[in-house]
C-alpha cells in the first residue's frame, strides 16, 4: 500500500522541481489539511475542553461573571440526583430496546428488498424516507397518531376491541418512554436496512449456489451463509447506532420534553434541558461529560474495528 | 407451482405489505389530516378516515404566513452556506488524505471520525457561550459554524472514500502529459468525483435543514430556521392539527424530493466504507 504511494508520488513530482521546492512539496498534504484542522481546533476541540472545564464549576449563563471552581461537586450531585439516576436507567432501556428492534426489522427489510421483484427500486426509496425526514415532522406525525382523544392508534385499538378507554400514550408515565421508542425505531430502521442491504449484495452468489448443490434449505443457508457474512457489518452498524441512539435528543424533546415526571428522560435529553431551560451549564456539562465517558468505550471499539477493516 | 406461489404470499407479500404500512402510514395519515377542515378533525361526531370535504385551507394559510416563509428562507440560506463552506474545506482535506501518505494521517482521520460521536450538548454549551461573548447569537454565522462541527468531519470521510476509488494512474497519466497536480485535480479527478461531491452536499443540506437543537439555541425571531418556527407554531396552534400536520409536510417535502433525486449516489457513498470494513 505505502509502496505504491511512494512510487506514485515520485512519478507525480518531476525530478528538477523536487529539488527546488522540496519543502513546499513535503508540506503539501499538511497545507491541504490545514483549513479543516483549524476549523476543528476552533469549533470542536477548544469548545470540548471548555465543557470539561465548565463541569468543574458552578457556571450559569445568567451569572457568567461570577463563576466559581467547585471541584467534583457537580459529579457528586449527579449521583444523588433522582432525575439523573432515572435518566441513566432510561438511557440503557432506550438504547437496548431500540437497537434490538431496529436490527431485527432492518434485517427483515434488507432480506425482503434483496429479492428480485418489479417495483424494488421504488420500495427501497420509500423505506428510506423516515431516516431523512426532519425530526420536527416526524414528531408532529407521531404525536398526532398517539393523540389521547383523536389519535388514530387509539381509534384503531378501540375498533379492534383491544382497549376499552383511549390511552394518553405520551402523557402517562407508564407508556411515554416506550411510545417515543417506537417512533425512534421507525426513524432509524432505514439506516440498518441500508447497511445490511449493502452487506447482502456483497455476498458472492457462488456461496449460495454451492449450498444449493449440497441441498441446504433456505433456513440453513440463512444461518450458515447469510448471517456469518453479515457479522462484521452488523457489529459495526450496531456500535455506531448505539452511540447515535444514546446521543439523540430531538425526538424525545419534541414529543414529550422528557416528561411526564421525567419518565421519558434520557441522559442526553436531561443535559440539554438543564442547559436550555435552566441555563445551568456547569451541571449540564457534568452530565454530558459523564455520558461521553460511557460512550467513548463504544467509540474506541468502533474505531479499532473500522481500522482493522481498512488495513485488511 | 401454485403451492410455491401460495407460500410466497406468506414469505414475501404479506411481510412486504406490513413493512411498507409501518413505514408509510404516518405520512398517509398526516396528509389526510392536513386536507381536512379543522371542524372535521376535532368536532366531528364520528371518526372517519377520509375527509367529507377536502380543503387546502391549511396550506394556503401557511404559505401566506410571513413567519413561515421567513423560516423556509432562513433554512435554505443556512443549509446552502453550510454545504458550500464544508465542501471547500473538506474537499482539500479529503484529497490530501486520499492522495498523500504522511505522518499522522491515521490519527487525523480517526480524530475526524471520533468527533461526531460526542453528545451534541457537549458542543452546544461552549459554542453558545463563545457566540454570546462575540455578540454573534441570532446570526446565520453562529448556526453555520455549529453545523460545521458535524458536517466537516463527516464529509471528509465520505469524500476520502470516494477519492480513494478513483485510480491514481489517471492522475499520473495527466501529469506525464504536462498537467500539474492542481490542473490534474481540476480536469481529471474533480469531474470523476462529482457524484460523491453531490452526495456530500445534499447530505449536509438535509442535515442542516432538519437540525433542531442548535437552531433553537442559536437563532432569534429573524434568523429562525423552519423547525424552530414550527416548534413555536405548536405552542400557538396547539389544537389545530390540520395546520400542524400541513406545516410538517411543507417542511419535509423539499427534503424528501431532494433525497429521491440523489438517493442512489448518497447510498453508494454512505455504504461503501461500511462494506469494506
Amino acid at each position: 500500500m505505502s509502496n505504491t504511494a511512494e512510487v506514485a508520488s515520485s512519478v507525480i513530482v518531476p525530478k528538477r522541481k523536487k529539488h527546488k521546492h522540496s519543502f513546499l512539496i513535503n508540506a503539501q498534504p499538511y497545507l491541504l489539511l490545514l483549513p479543516a484542522v483549524l476549523f476543528m481546533l476552533i469549533i470542536v476541540i477548544y469548545p470540548m475542553i471548555k465543557t470539561i472545564n465548565y463541569s468543574f464549576t458552578d457556571y450559569k449563563v445568567w451569572k457568567a461573571n461570577d463563576v466559581k471552581f467547585v471541584g467534583l461537586q457537580n459529579y457528586i450531585n449527579l449521583f444523588k440526583d433522582p432525575a439523573f439516576l432515572l435518566s441513566l436507567t432510561n438511557t440503557l432501556k432506550w438504547v437496548a430496546i431500540i437497537l434490538a428492534f431496529q436490527l431485527l426489522i432492518g434485517l427483515g427489510i434488507a432480506l425482503l428488498l434483496n429479492m428480485n421483484f418489479k417495483f424494488r427500486g421504488i420500495a427501497r426509496g420509500l423505506v428510506l424516507i423516515p431516516w431523512i425526514t426532519p425530526s420536527i415532522m416526524t414528531s408532529l406525525m407521531w404525536v398526532w397518531m398517539y393523540h389521547g382523544s383523536f389519535g388514530i392508534i387509539n381509534y384503531a385499538l378501540k375498533g379492534m376491541h383491544l382497549i376499552k378507554e383511549f390511552i394518553p400514550f405520551l402523557s402517562q408515565t407508564t407508556t411515554s418512554l416506550y411510545s417515543v421508542m417506537l417512533t425512534s425505531i421507525w426513524q432509524g430502521v432505514p439506516y440498518f436496512a441500508l447497511m445490511l442491504m449493502a452487506g447482502l449484495s456483497s455476498i458472492p452468489s457462488e456461496l449460495y449456489e454451492a449450498g444449493n448443490v449440497d441441498g441446504t434449505s433456505k433456513w440453513q443457508a440463512f444461518i450458515h451463509i447469510t448471517l456469518p457474512s453479515l457479522k462484521n457489518i452488523i457489529f459495526i452498524t450496531t456500535l455506531l447506532r448505539t452511540i447515535w441512539i444514546a446521543n439523540n435528543v430531538d425526538l424525545i424533546y419534541l414529543m414529550t420534553n422528557g416528561g411526564p415526571a421525567n419518565s421519558s428522560m434520557t441522559m442526553s435529553v436531561l443535559s440539554f434541558v438543564t442547559a436550555q431551560k435552566g441555563f445551568d451549564f456547569g451541571y449540564a456539562s457534568a452530565m454530558s461529560v459523564t455520558l461521553s465517558i460511557m460512550l467513548v468505550f463504544v467509540a474506541i471499539i468502533y474505531v479499532k474495528k473500522m481500522d482493522m477493516g481498512g488495513n485488511s | 407451482m401454485s403451492t410455491k406461489k401460495f407460500s410466497k404470499v406468506f414469505t414475501f407479500y404479506i411481510p412486504l405489505a406490513l413493512i411498507l404500512a409501518f413505514i408509510l402510514l404516518p405520512y398517509i395519515w398526516s396528509v389526510i389530516t392536513s386536507l381536512k377542515p379543522t371542524v372535521e378533525i376535532m368536532y366531528a361526531d364520528k371518526f372517519h378516515v377520509l375527509p367529507y370535504k377536502a380543503t387546502l385551507e391549511h396550506y394556503i394559510y401557511l404559505l401566506s404566513e410571513k413567519s413561515f416563509l421567513t423560516g423556509m428562507t432562513n433554512s435554505a440560506i443556512v443549509a446552502l452556506s453550510t454545504s458550500l463552506i464544508t465542501l471547500v474545506v473538506s474537499l482539500t482535506a479529503a484529497y490530501s488524505c486520499s492522495r498523500f501518505n504522511f505522518r499522522g494521517k491515521k490519527y487525523v482521520l480517526i480524530s475526524f471520525l471520533m468527533i461526531h460521536m460526542f453528545p451534541p450538548v457537549l458542543l452546544l454549551m461552549p459554542l453558545f457561550t463563545i457566540m454570546k461573548n462575540l455578540h454573534l447569537l441570532n446570526t446565520y454565522f453562529s448556526l453555520i459554524m455549529a453545523y460545521c462541527t458535524f458536517s466537516i468531519p463527516f464529509s471528509i470521510w465520505l469524500l476520502t472514500g470516494y477519492l480513494n476509488d478513483i485510480p491514481k494512474e489517471l492522475e499520473e497519466a495527466a501529469i506525464v502529459d504536462g498537467c500539474n497536480r492542481f490542473t490534474a485535480f481540476i480536469k481529471i479527478i474533480f469531474p470523476l468525483a462529482v457524484p460523491g461531491v453531490i452526495a456530500a452536499l445534499v447530505y449536509i443540506f438535509i442535515y442542516a435543514w432538519n437540525e433542531f437543537l442548535f437552531a433553537t439555541m442559536f437563532t432569534g425571531e429573524a434568523t429562525r430556521t423552519i423547525p424552530v418556527t414550527i416548534y413555536s407554531f405548536i405552542g400557538e396552534h396547539v389544537i389545530d392539527w390540520g395546520l400542524l400536520t400541513a406545516s410538517g409536510i411543507i417542511t419535509g417535502l423539499p427534503i424528501i424530493i431532494l433525497f429521491m433525486f440523489i438517493q442512489k449516489n448518497l447510498i453508494a457513498g454512505l455504504t461503501s466504507g461500511a462494506v469494506k470494513g
